[in-house]
């Protein structure tokens, strides 16, 4: 007796197979991603795979952000002590004989100035380094700049562009706490990237290195966007 | 002569005392416009807090310069 044709078999095989999301598309090629975990802190100077709904302006249609760079932030420690210095000094106020011959408005009148200015420089401080930001795509480097409050500077090249990729790691500080300057040379029209005081910075010269060899790969496949 | 120098120190005082005021109000809503810049430029999961952030400051600011205007 022939096999009656069953739908419920057929129903239980998808019909298409599912298509792999990008972060789990670059643990394929990328060693270095495979050995990451994803990143769900925003104050990450090392975000890989970044989940936290990363987006920038520039930012192409399907393209999606795979590392995320800030300066390390032993870099902003001086910022920091800078911020405690200025906390404490209120205390030494004392010490200076004119501070107490002020009427007692005029007294709490340069505390709330110095304490305003202290939040003021903690903030800008903070901003800068926040969103100063280098960014890796499956599809471009993009460095994002701002170097104050009033300058700002975004520079992107494709990967196929990339020419040359030197990692920099000098001094005490940045060979205990594993940062450096990775220095960029492409073929497009800003010649240079310089992401300077990263965290990991041969983990991510050898992560450009993969997107760069499975760029070739795109290429000779036809697969290039 | 000397409750005539101390008026003319202590106004003198006061005006920059405001001056500085209104220079970190400015601040204040630079500072506001530059985070609306910068979320423009990277969106995260913090652009929301650090909105409220700027906004906070700002008032903190205002408040100040009222206290510098009101009680000096």
């Amino acid at each position: 007796m022939p096999d009656i044709f069953d739908a419920t078999k057929d129903r239980a095989q998808p019909l298409i197979e599912k298509k792999s999301s990008p972060l789990e598309t670059v643990d394929c090629y990328s060693a270095v991603m495979r050995r990451e975990k994803p990143s769900k802190n925003p104050f990450d100077a090392f975000a890989p795979k970044p989940l936290m709904i990363y987006t920038f302006d520039s930012q192409l249609d399907g393209e999606n952000v795979l590392l995320l760079l800030r300066r390390h932030p032993i870099t902003q420690i001086s910022k920091f002590l800078t911020v405690l210095g200025m906390l404490v000094a209120p205390f030494f106020f004392s010490q200076i004989s004119f501070y107490y011959l002020l009427a007692n408005n005029f007294q709490t009148a340069i505390l709330l100035l110095w304490y305003l200015i202290i939040v003021g420089y903690s903030l800008e401080s903070f901003l800068t380094w926040f969103y100063n930001v280098y960014i890796i795509t499956d599809e471009r480097i993009i460095d994002i700049d701002f170097l104050s409050l009033i300058y700002r500077n975004v520079s992107a090249a494709k990967i196929d562009k990339v020419e040359d990729i030197t990692a920099i790691t000098s001094g005490v500080t940045q060979s205990i706490f594993d940062y450096g300057t990775i220095h960029i040379q492409t073929a497009a029209e800003k010649t240079e990237f310089e992401f300077e005081d990263v965290p990991h910075p041969t983990r991510v010269t050898q992560f450009l290195n993969e997107m760069l060899v499975e760029e070739e790969k795109e290429k000779l496949e036809g697969r290039i966007k | 002569m000397p409750v005539e120098f101390n008026h003319i120190f202590f106004s003198f005082l006061k005006i920059l005392f405001i001056l500085a005021g209104i220079i970190y109000t400015v601040f204040a809503v630079v500072a506001i416009r530059q985070i609306h810049t910068m979320q423009k430029s990277l969106m995260t999961s913090l652009s929301g807090k650090l909105k409220i952030l700027g906004y906070v400051h700002l008032v903190f600011a205002i408040l100040v310069l009222l206290f510098f205007i009101v009680s000096l």
